[in-house]
């Protein structure tokens, strides 16, 4: 078995073995999880470190006929596009199945659930054949559905349900794309990699699939009007999942814009550029404005999202290497830092039992390491110099103003917006004389800081060193690059 | 010996008989014997189909053809009942041994097997009509098994009387159709109207359309397929599964041999007419399945949605259409008659097969619940499993075929579907009971959900044994491709 089967099947191989597990040892099982998820974590940090920076080609590659009618195999590998979000996907799953210890409710269910989710994300990131890719596209929806149906808030039944039909809605699309490329291509193939070499597909072929696939990964990004599921899904999930959701799940759709959409179908994707971009600014200025207007914590940060995924976007369609580098570092950034201010808007979730933005109030004084915390990681979402967040968003925008000036300079709007909705959150919340009513909080236990602080120092690290991401993808979007500059 | 061709027909028979005559002497407390030998019968059956697998053969003088086409729905429709007499032994209504009806009820559902095994292998009008009476005769009576069930008995009337009118319909197609060729037989048909250079004659079209009219109630395709919620809820759930899966799988195969077979000319021009049909199937059965209390109701609602995609195989009518019907079917007999043995487990517990009683069926027995969101998520077309093997063929047969308008309505079907099986997800697993006693599964019921599963997950995960299986059964042997 290679490193990638590994890497995606260990937390599979936990998941079944904690079903054994005898009723009542809930500790053994969240153990046992943490340690599966660990060992998938470890092993995309090893493939970090041994992955050839150098070369666009695939490493770690794995190749096995799988339904030989069809010609369909079990093709695994990865390149500079989907080595980050391999790290992040490990990364991102242990933190948050470490936080999730306190889950005392059907605890079984849960971490299955959840080393299943893991499965399906990584292999989602490894697989570069259609039909497995589809495969892996589809099997984290289920648990998905269960953790947030069943763990979820007050309108969890409902999230649930809309998140699932939102993203089958568009995965269909997906599949009947992926059926078209088949009987287009000579000769006929689910191989991503080679989808994307000298293929007889017209203009308006490439165009009416660019639609379907784009459907089905801009709900899961969500690009403007296919947002509506995130907010409901966010708020209702329980915190570690609201993490995944955040950090994994909506880099989905902008690895597959830039896997299938730009690689497979380039005439097309030159084409709609220009509509790309300008979704990109709907996202970030009306993401921003709509998050502004929240009450809620937890939503505010689910729709900053609709806010910083706009950034990923327009590095996106100025189809640049900048811009490309900018969308990869952003889509990092936004997992680490998404994913640490979710978790602390857990955090005094499970203290306060409210998120109500105007009923907290001095907070600092009585929590001043949460309060520390919150807002490196703020200020990292709202893209201060120094942090990981500035670094990608500016790339981002860098990218896109050498070919949309105009849209380009629109969407900075968005960027103090989120400023001044994020420093509004922190002076409501924490600053100013302290409620009266929260005397008696108390400050971050061992698991949480344990979850929050690695991601905390990962955006400082990267703030100042971002080239240990951007790295590893260069060679690989320079390469994508130039098949827009001719 | 060309007469082994008809082997498993013959174990069916002698078994059917064999049941009667041991009916006599055994005591009524020994009739659970009689569930084993009919297994034993079907599973003979189903191992000479195997043995003559790779055959060709017309027999008496033309009436049947035997060939690997055939052979493959043999094996399906056998399992189908293999499967259903587990479910009648797991089924309290009529396993306790105080019904002395039990023989009678075995014995029927061999004959309607058979009855299954002459419609698929018919090459004449003839035998195919004595097939399918064979089979709806049997099938009526099964129907109305519980007698002291006033919705059984109804349901049996309707499926009766609706039954015998399309019957009668299609037989007129077929007088004439005989009016026009003067014969009965598909391969004179075949070359008599594929020789007559020109227009195919108006009248042709007319029968064929009486024709698809009575198939089309066998297999509930939209707008023949009002009887079939009512007989599903008011029949013993065996038989509902039954009627699911073997008579529908049965009815798409006499639909595939006469339409593609024996007048392809004709089904050229009716193919738009059947696309439409194949559209309206699913969309309606499954916008009508979402509101549906009763769970038998929507499994009868989401059958008929999945003729619906069915159809589209059969509106591609090329070799890879064909493969997607096969696969499909294979697909829908295990998680189909999964959900059923499910339902059969929960309503000896609870007595009724609301969607509601499977409340808190999460809690209450892991397992159990495991196995049944299995089934619905197949049926609902999620990958790894067997379902979605189905679907994707089908859906590649429709891409390939040029039916994109069909492929984009059925995927959005796939969507509405989703959310029925969904409510039957929610309730098991997210709605909190108040009952939590243990709920007892039958060790036949075991037995069958041990072999629906593993092969929901074979077809699912390793479909290429059972792509190649499909492959040789539709190219080696039928005589159009």
């Amino acid at each position: 078995m290679g490193i990638l089967s590994a890497i995606t099947f260990i937390p599979l191989i936990g998941a079944i073995i904690i079903l054994f597990f005898p009723k009542g040892k809930d500790n053994w099982v969240r153990i046992s999880s943490a340690v599966f998820s660990g060992i998938s974590f470890i092993l995309s940090i090893w493939l970090y470190f041994n992955f050839n920076k150098a070369t666009t080609d695939l490493q770690f590659v794995e190749k096995f006929s799988w339904i030989p009618s069809f010609g369909v195999t079990y093709f695994l590998g990865v390149d500079g596009l989907s080595i980050p979000l391999i790290v992040l996907t490990g990364l991102l799953s242990f933190i948050s199945i470490i936080y999730s210890f306190n889950i005392k409710e059907r605890v079984k269910e849960y971490f299955f659930f959840f080393l299943l989710l893991e499965v399906g994300m990584m292999g989602v990131f490894v697989a570069l054949d259609f039909f497995l890719f589809y495969v892996f596209w589809e099997i984290m929806l289920v648990p998905m559905y269960f953790l947030i149906g069943i763990w979820g808030g007050p309108r969890k039944e409902y999230a649930a349900i809309k998140f699932f039909l939102y993203t089958l809605f568009g995965s269909v699309f997906m599949l009947l794309a992926i059926l078209a490329l088949y009987f287009t291509s000579q000769p006929h193939t689910f191989n991503m990699i080679e989808l994307a070499v000298n293929q007889p597909f017209s203009r308006i072929f490439q165009q009416i699939v660019f639609i379907a696939f784009f459907v089905g990964f801009a709900i899961k990004v969500p690009v403007f009007p296919f947002h509506t599921w995130l907010p409901d899904a966010h708020v209702e999930a329980p915190t570690a999942v609201s993490v995944i959701l955040a950090g994994v799940l909506l880099k989905m759709g902008i690895y597959g814009i830039m896997r299938v959409n730009f690689q497979i179908l380039p005439e097309a994707a030159v084409w709609f550029a220009l509509p790309l971009a300008i979704l990109a600014a709907i996202n970030i200025v009306y993401g921003a404005f709509v998050a502004m207007a929240q009450q809620d914590l937890k939503k505010m940060i689910a729709y900053s999202s609709v806010n910083h995924m706009g950034y990923c976007l327009l590095g996106l369609a100025s189809l640049t290497a900048i811009g490309f580098n900018g969308a990869v570092l952003q889509m990092f950034n936004h997992g680490i830092i998404t994913g640490a201010l979710f978790l602390l808007i857990g955090v005094i979730y499970e203290r306060a039992h409210t998120r109500d933005l105007n009923a907290f109030g001095g907070l600092g004084v009585k929590l001043p390491i949460y309060t520390g915390l919150i807002t490196v990681a703020t200020m990292a979402s709202l893209g201060l110099p120094g942090l990981a967040g500035f670094i990608s968003e500016f790339l981002c925008f860098l990218g896109a103003f050498s070919v949309f000036k105009v849209i380009t300079i629109i969407s900075i709007i968005g960027i103090l917006v989120t400023a001044g909705y994020l420093l509004l959150m922190i002076q409501k919340v924490f600053l100013g004389p302290l409620n009266e009513k929260w005397k008696g909080l108390s400050d971050m236990n061992p698991r949480e800081l344990v979850s929050v602080v690695p991601l905390i120092v990962i955006m400082i690290i990267l703030g100042v060193l971002p080239h240990l991401i951007l790295n590893l993808s260069d060679t690989k979007l320079l390469q994508m690059a130039n098949l827009f500059s001719k | 010996m060309i007469y082994l061709n008809v082997l498993p027909e013959v174990i069916i028979v002698f078994f059917g008989i064999l049941i009667l005559v041991l009916d006599l002497l055994f005591k009524k407390e020994q009739n659970e014997v009689l569930s084993y030998v009919s297994v034993i019968g079907c599973t003979l059956a189903f191992f000479a189909c195997i043995f003559i697998f790779s055959n060709k053969a017309p027999l008496f003088s033309g009436m049947l053809l035997i060939d690997s086409f055939g052979t493959f729905l043999k094996c399906l429709i056998l399992f189908a009942t293999i499967l259903t007499i587990l479910l009648t032994k797991g089924y309290e209504p009529l396993s306790s041994t105080a019904n002395s009806k039990l023989p009678e009820y075995y014995s029927l559902l061999l004959f309607s097997t058979l009855g299954m095994m002459l419609m698929v292998s018919a090459n004449d009008f003839l035998t195919l009509y004595l097939g399918i009476e064979l089979t709806a005769l049997s099938l009526y009576v099964l129907v109305a098994f519980l007698r002291s069930d006033v919705k059984s008995s109804e349901s049996a009337i309707k499926y009766f009387l609706l039954g015998a009118f399309s019957s009668a319909i299609m037989l007129y197609g077929i007088t004439l159709v005989y009016g026009l060729a003067g014969t009965t037989n598909f391969n004179i048909l075949f070359s008599y109207f594929s020789n007559s250079s020109g227009e195919v004659p108006l009248l042709l079209i007319v029968s064929l359309l009486f024709i698809l009219v009575g198939i089309g109630f066998k297999i509930a395709m939209v707008p023949f397929h009002m009887w079939a919620p009512d007989i599903y809820e008011g029949a013993p759930t065996p038989i509902t599964s039954f009627l699911a899966v073997a008579s529908k799988s049965a009815g798409i195969a006499v639909l595939i041999r006469v339409f593609l077979n024996v007048f392809p000319s004709v089904t050229a021009e009716l193919n738009t007419i059947i696309a439409v049909l194949a559209a309206i199937t699913m969309t309606v059965g499954n916008i009508i399945a979402i509101p549906q209390n009763n769970i038998k109701r929507l499994l009868a609602y989401s059958g008929i949605a999945h003729i619906g995609y069915i159809l589209i195989g059969f509106v591609v009518a090329d070799s890879l259409g064909v493969q997607a019907i096969l696969i499909y079917l294979l697909a829908y007999l295990f998680m189909n008659v999964g959900a059923f043995a499910i339902v059969v487990i929960v309503s000896n517990v609870l007595k009724s097969d609301d969607i509601e009683d499977f409340a808190g069926l999460g809690q209450r027995s892991s397992f159990l619940s495991a196995l049944m969101l299995i089934f619905l998520l197949s049926l609902a077309g999620m990958p790894p499993l067997a379902g979605f093997i189905g679907k994707f063929y089908i859906f590649a047969a429709a891409i390939k075929g040029g039916f994109v308008w069909l492929a984009i309505i059925a995927v959005l079907n796939s969507v509405i579907a989703l959310y029925y099986y969904l409510r039957i997800v929610k309730a098991m697993y997210f709605t909190d009971t108040k009952e939590f006693g243990a709920i007892p599964v039958p060790t036949a019921l075991k037995v069958a959900l041990l072999i629906i599963t593993i092969f929901i997950f074979l077809i699912g995960i390793f479909p290429q044994p059972f792509i190649n299986l499909v492959n040789n059964s539709v190219s080696l042997h039928s005589f159009m491709y």
